[in-house]
């Protein structure tokens, strides 16, 4: 690998790079000339600006504590810090070209950094002061370095560009070298462009941003708290599932009382058995809704003779005692319906002293297929009489003997109403009263 | 410096040339001039370049010493070395000093000087006295309490202040 040699130049002198040693990490650091014992008034701000936290040279290169020692003395300034921090980072990876007291070439030198600028702690090049002076003190060196053919490369901060081409309508040497191309002029941004530059990235390389600790475990936390999330959902419907197919098995089995009975339980069970019941009851609710809202129930009053029907005209809410009515159930939707119609009495048969075996239920039944209707007889009778009609889109055996029980034992209506709400099924109650109106006329 | 303060520091030095009573005739070097040490004693800097040729005169580095010790300065006493080896870190509650070998050179060594406590006197030297012997060496500014100054081993400031004998005197 090439091996540059590191210039230092100053308002008064161009200065060389002697020697760099690693000292004792208790050392401050410190800059001398030319080997002698007396420390240079700048070495405080050397030792800051290499021991970290304060200084980069220790981030840089991982040693807190050098001697260096340059061939002409620096008594102020801070222009010397991006030399100084390129000839440490040169120094670790060895391709750095000591000068010699009296001579700042060698035969050894290759190429020259001729640099120039402070640098902060992001490694970014600031600009400097009294560039022209520098470089008026820099020309007898440079023409020597051009002499024996050797590339210059001059380092500036970026800032310092108005600067310098400021000063080149003036210098025909430096011109006609950078035309020449014997003197390169570099500006940068930060020390890691230069390293860029002269394809060195693997030395310095300008660090990617990598999310920080707190932003990684946030996202790790997302991911698990994700996790915990589906992990809780996927135990959550397993156990509403291991409750949810019992009551679907009982169903499809048509095995009512012992579904209606775990629903019972369920509702006054633990909280997945009381989400069960109350989600099972919902769907049940809408299927019910859904077979009702396809249903319509029309009363139709008549009468033969012709002096009554003026008096049974369809569509009014009161209809006339001499009126025989019909009951017209259409479907108004897609799917076929079972209907089961019960027409019951609202006083209970052993008040009036008849014997419930003796009496033959009143019931209907019959299937409705889309856009059909179903009309049912309801004889003249001056008892009121209730109207149950149960719907179903499958036909269900069983739902007679509720109605006939319902016939028998009034009280039972409540409980098969809740029967006939568990399973879905749609229903409807009509109530026909007999009563006797009086008109006031006057 | 006005005529009070000129009487006053004429006093001082008389006081301690009766102080110098102690001494034997035989003793004292027959030049000794007790205002010149009690000038150099006042202005330091002045005498920078002088003060170990003055110091060869063991009635003025007495004398001197003296006048340190009495009118203020930090000290470390001899040590309770268990052998003659060369000491390399010594402290006390005022100062602490460590002697580090230089990479760069052998015969170079790094001699660190912290106060451990603040301090209201100036400090602008080192004295090292040993045995009859006693060298001087002015002092960097502090920063952050702490002074390094470059010393070669093969001078005699550098077999003083390693001899665990030494006494140690900063003003």
């Amino acid at each position: 690998m090439k091996k540059y040699t590191v210039i230092i130049p100053t308002t008064n002198n161009v200065v060389g790079i002697n020697d760099i040693v690693k000292e004792d990490p208790l050392v401050s650091s410190v800059i001398c000339e030319n080997n002698n014992l007396e420390a240079l008034p700048i070495s405080p701000f050397y030792n800051s600006f290499v021991k970290s936290p304060t200084g980069i040279i220790e981030k840089l290169v991982g040693h807190p504590s050098f001697r260096i020692d340059i061939t002409k003395p620096i008594h102020n300034g801070k222009s010397w810090q991006l030399a100084i921090a390129i000839a440490h980072i040169f120094l670790k990876n060895n391709i750095l070209n000591f000068s010699n007291e009296n001579q700042l070439l060698t035969k050894k030198t290759e190429e020259i950094i001729w640099a120039s600028g402070t640098i902060n702690s992001n490694l970014e090049i600031k600009k400097i002061n009294y560039l022209d002076q520098k470089i008026y003190n820099s020309m007898n060196f440079l023409k020597n370095c051009i002499k024996n053919e050797v590339q210059v490369h001059i380092v500036l901060s970026i800032q310092n560009k108005d600067d310098f081409n400021s000063l080149l309508p003036n210098n025909e040497f430096l011109k006609e070298a950078i035309k020449t191309k014997l003197i390169k002029v570099l500006f940068f941004n930060d020390l890691y462009g230069l390293f860029d530059h002269l394809n060195l990235k693997n030395i310095l390389k300008k660090p990617t941003k990598r999310p920080s600790f707190f932003k990684k475990s946030k996202k790790t936390l997302s991911l698990l708290s994700i996790i915990f999330v589906t992990i809780l959902f996927a135990l959550m419907f397993n156990n509403v599932w291991q409750k949810t197919s019992p009551l679907l098995n009982l169903n499809d089995n048509k095995n009512y009382s012992l579904l209606l009975t775990t629903l019972k339980t369920y509702r006054y069970g633990n909280f997945t058995e009381r989400v069960v019941a109350y989600f099972y009851d919902y769907i049940q609710t809408l299927q019910a809704n859904e077979i009702n809202k396809q249903m319509r129930i029309n009363f139709i009053p008549y009468n033969d003779l012709e002096s009554n029907k003026l008096k049974c005209i369809p569509g009014s809410k009161s209809i006339d005692h001499e009126c025989n009515l019909n009951l017209e159930v259409l479907n108004i939707g897609v799917d076929t319906v079972f209907l089961w119609a019960l027409k019951f009495s609202n006083v209970n048969l052993e008040d009036k002293g008849i014997q419930n075996t003796n009496k033959k239920s009143d019931i209907v039944n019959g299937m409705i297929k889309s856009n059909e209707a179903f009309l049912i007889d309801i004889k003249n009778s001056h008892e009121p009489i209730m109207l149950l009609i149960v719907y179903s889109k499958e036909f269900d055996i069983k739902i007679i003997d509720w109605l006939k029980r319902v016939d028998r034992e009034k009280s039972l209506l409540e409980t098969t109403i809740k029967r006939i709400k568990a399973l879905g099924y749609g229903y409807t109650i009509n109530s026909i009263k007999n009563v006797k109106l009086i008109e006031n006329k006057i | 410096m006005d005529n009070k303060d000129k009487i006053s520091d004429t006093f001082l030095a008389l006081n301690y040339l009766n102080l110098s009573k102690n001494y034997s005739k035989s003793d004292l070097k027959p030049k000794l001039n007790i205002n010149m040490v009690w000038d150099v004693y006042l202005n330091p800097l002045k005498y920078q370049n002088q003060i170990n040729e003055f110091l060869k005169n063991k009635g003025f580095s007495d004398a001197y010493f003296l006048i340190l010790k009495n009118e203020g300065c930090i000290y470390q006493t001899k040590l309770n070395a268990a052998s003659n080896d060369r000491v390399f870190s010594r402290s006390s509650n005022e100062f602490k000093i460590e002697i580090v070998k230089s990479n760069k050179n052998e015969d170079e060594h790094y001699l660190i000087f912290k106060i451990i406590n603040d301090i209201e006197l100036q400090l602008s030297n080192l004295y090292v006295i040993c045995d009859n012997e006693s060298e001087c060496i002015k002092l960097p500014i502090l920063n952050d309490k702490q002074a390094q100054i470059l010393i070669k081993k093969s001078d005699n400031f550098f077999n003083l202040i390693t001899n665990p004998n030494a006494e140690i005197f900063i003003r």
